[in-house]
């Protein structure tokens, strides 16, 4: 008997209805979506890597510049580099009182801003669709130097990013709740485009923030390569910041919630920051929405109360046992990274069908070894574990670990004591979430710190 | 997307029936199978490489099946060393139409297999790899490879009842590479 043959043989005879399913226009379909659906994915993916990487420079230049913040208080611009201009900070969020009506350019579609157009654009807020009063909408942005950015930027960051280190740049933060986003500087010459930065894009599941830097276009700069010469004046760029909801894969078929306008002529804007998120903060959902951030400050180091993976000498929770654990998070390991999380719970539907989200909302050294994430829930009753979830397990590989990466997991177990079985029958079920940071150190899994209940326990109704 | 769309289309035509078999070999499910023939023509085509032609375009999804269904498998294993408790309604279920069809000695042959023995098996005597390139493939040391083999194919032969495969049998103690 040919092994080779016999296996060629016996695979296409069991897979004759599965060849037939592939040939189907519909499995056609669907593989093409699937492709445009991933490159479109891919090309935010590397452009949000991208801004990630610059965004956390911009911030962090921001907040090593106080003396540009001086300028939000009336001061004068910071002696620097010739040629240098400043201008802002610039904090919007949108609110009850911000105006509603159409927007006056789109960054993307059919219809995108190019060079050429004539824009009236007004600074501050527009909203375009009330979707934009619960998103959490804000935007942070700051017109220096990118010399400042640049010492913090790696080579290979540099050249992708093609700054010229001796003219201005804008720093852009955008934040906003199940959102996708996109900014730019257009170069004005009086009302007509002349000249679009490359954008910043970025999308984020629950809670998120997307940072980047707008190198002031140059004349002609419109599609493709930038032409070679000066950068235009940025005091005749704005920057246009649109908020898309998530959830079409078109540009045309999106939903545009609001649109943001800096004008670096305008005085410098700060919100109050008991009345609007700041950008330049960790971004705190709505409490109204059910939502909370997980403490982000460093705890000292604390041995583990629950190991997840239940393969360390802390034995994990099953069925039956007491639930004890206090809400709060612990760090059992200073080394290799830092990690910290949000969790949103906005999204639990009384039928307890739809996943809940935790992202990771910064993330540790870029060359760190693979961090995992184990996430697990909890149902209990009188005290006592009723159910325990299948718990989801994803990785950060060293190479990919970069902000906001998200996952989503089942609100509500869907075990009860370690066996799959239907949702618990009605009554009232107390709800617990833990999530544990770990690495793997050759077969050891070791927890890195660990989020007990981050968004608070939740008592569900399932009659 | 329109190339894109035309090399997809004439891919399947030509090699759904070829690449549904190598899948189904692979994950010993007709569904499994499929959605791994999917998910990795989507995986070579989301990269914007120049695919020249129908051929190579097979060679490339075959290729990402297989690393496709190997991470899968290493995953798998990561899950079992993470929560060894967990793994409630984590292990592959037999698809509706393998177990309604009536199916001959290889079927129970495969199906004695583990996961990591059959696909040892199709990477070494259907993918015609090496020992050493299935290893290198697999993520595992060489001799893990050949014990695999070894096993699968004592177990094959039990299932069969014919011990005259004409491959070029590997043991763990006399592996021949």
């Amino acid at each position: 008997m040919d092994l080779h043959d016999e296996l060629g043989r016996f695979g296409e005879q069991n897979s004759a209805d599965a060849a037939r399913r592939l040939r189907d226009d519909s499995s056609r379909e669907a593989i093409l979506a699937s492709v445009t659906t991933g490159r479109r994915r891919r090309r935010i993916g590397a452009t949000t890597v991208a801004a990630v990487a610059v965004g956390a420079v911009a911030i962090g230049a921001w907040a090593a510049a106080p003396a540009l913040r001086s300028l939000a208080d009336g001061g004068v611009a910071p002696a620097g580099r010739p040629g240098i201009v400043r201008a802002g900070p610039y904090e919007y969020a949108v609110s009850a009182d911000s105006p509603e009506r159409p927007p006056q350019v789109v960054l993307d579609g059919a219809a995108a801003v190019t060079c050429g157009d004539t824009v009236d654009l007004t600074p501050g807020v527009t909203v375009h669709d009330p979707g934009a009063l619960t998103g959490s909408i804000a935007l942070g942005a700051q017109l220096g130097s990118s010399d400042d950015l640049s010492k913090l930027l790696t080579a290979d960051q540099e050249a992708a990013l093609n700054w010229d280190s001796s003219q201005s740049s804008w720093g852009v933060v955008m934040i906003g709740d199940e959102l996708s986003y996109e900014a730019t500087a257009l170069l004005l010459d009086r009302d007509q485009v002349v000249g679009i930065a490359e954008p910043t894009v970025g999308y984020g599941r629950g809670m998120s923030r997307v940072t980047g830097g707008l190198a002031v276009p140059r004349i002609g700069q419109c599609e493709g390569p930038a032409p070679s010469g000066k950068a235009g004046d940025p005091l005749n760029t704005v920057i246009v910041a649109q908020y898309w909801a998530n959830g079409a894969s078109s540009p045309d078929e999106r939903q545009l919630l609001a649109t943001i306008v800096v004008d670096p002529n305008q005085p410098a804007v700060v919100s109050s920051p008991e009345a609007e998120p700041s950008p330049t903060a960790e971004p705190t959902a709505a409490p109204s929405a059910g939502s909370s951030t997980a403490a982000s400050a460093s705890e000292s180091l604390a041995e583990p109360l629950i190991a997840l993976g239940g393969n360390t000498d802390t034995t994990a929770l099953q069925c039956g046992d007491v639930w004890s654990l206090e809400p709060g998070e612990s760090t059992h390991a200073a080394q290799p990274a830092d990690v910290s999380g949000t969790l949103t719970t906005e999204f639990i539907d009384p039928e307890f069908q739809n996943p809940s989200g935790w992202k990771v909302t910064s993330g540790g050294p870029r060359e760190a070894p693979d961090i995992g994430f184990l996430e697990g829930t909890f149902a209990v009753v009188d005290g006592k574990v009723v159910g325990v979830g299948v718990p989801n397990y994803w990785s950060l590989f060293a190479k990919q670990f970069v902000l906001d990466d998200t996952d989503q997991f089942n609100a509500v177990p869907s075990a009860e004591c370690g066996e799959l079985a239907s949702l618990p029958a009605a009554g009232m079920y107390e709800r617990h979430w833990v999530v544990q940071a770990v690495y793997t150190d050759g077969d050891s899994i070791v927890p890195l710190k660990t989020w007990i209940d981050p968004g608070g326990s939740m008592t569900l109704d399932a009659s | 997307m329109a190339g894109t769309d035309e090399i997809i289309g004439e891919l399947l035509d030509v090699a759904a029936r070829r690449l549904a078999a190598y899948g189904y070999l692979l994950t010993g499910s007709q569904h499994a199978g499929e959605e791994l023939v999917q998910a990795a023509i989507v995986k070579v085509f989301v990269r914007r490489r120049k695919v020249a032609g129908v051929q190579a375009a097979e060679g490339y999804v075959r290729a990402t099946m297989r690393s496709v269904h190997i991470d899968g498998l290493r995953r798998e294993r990561l899950w079992r060393r993470v929560a060894p408790g967990q793994l409630a309604g984590r292990e592959p279920v037999d698809d509706h139409a393998a177990r309604i069809a009536t199916r001959d000695a290889m079927q129970r042959a495969l199906g004695s297999l583990s996961a990591q023995e059959r696909t040892a098996v199709v990477l070494r005597y259907f993918d015609d790899l090496t020992v050493a390139q299935t290893a290198d493939y697999m993520g595992l040391a060489l001799g893990t490879v050949k014990r695999y083999v070894s096993n699968a194919l004592h177990k094959l032969a039990v299932e069969i009842g014919d011990h005259d495969f004409d491959v070029e049998r590997v043991t763990v103690e006399q592996g021949r590479e």
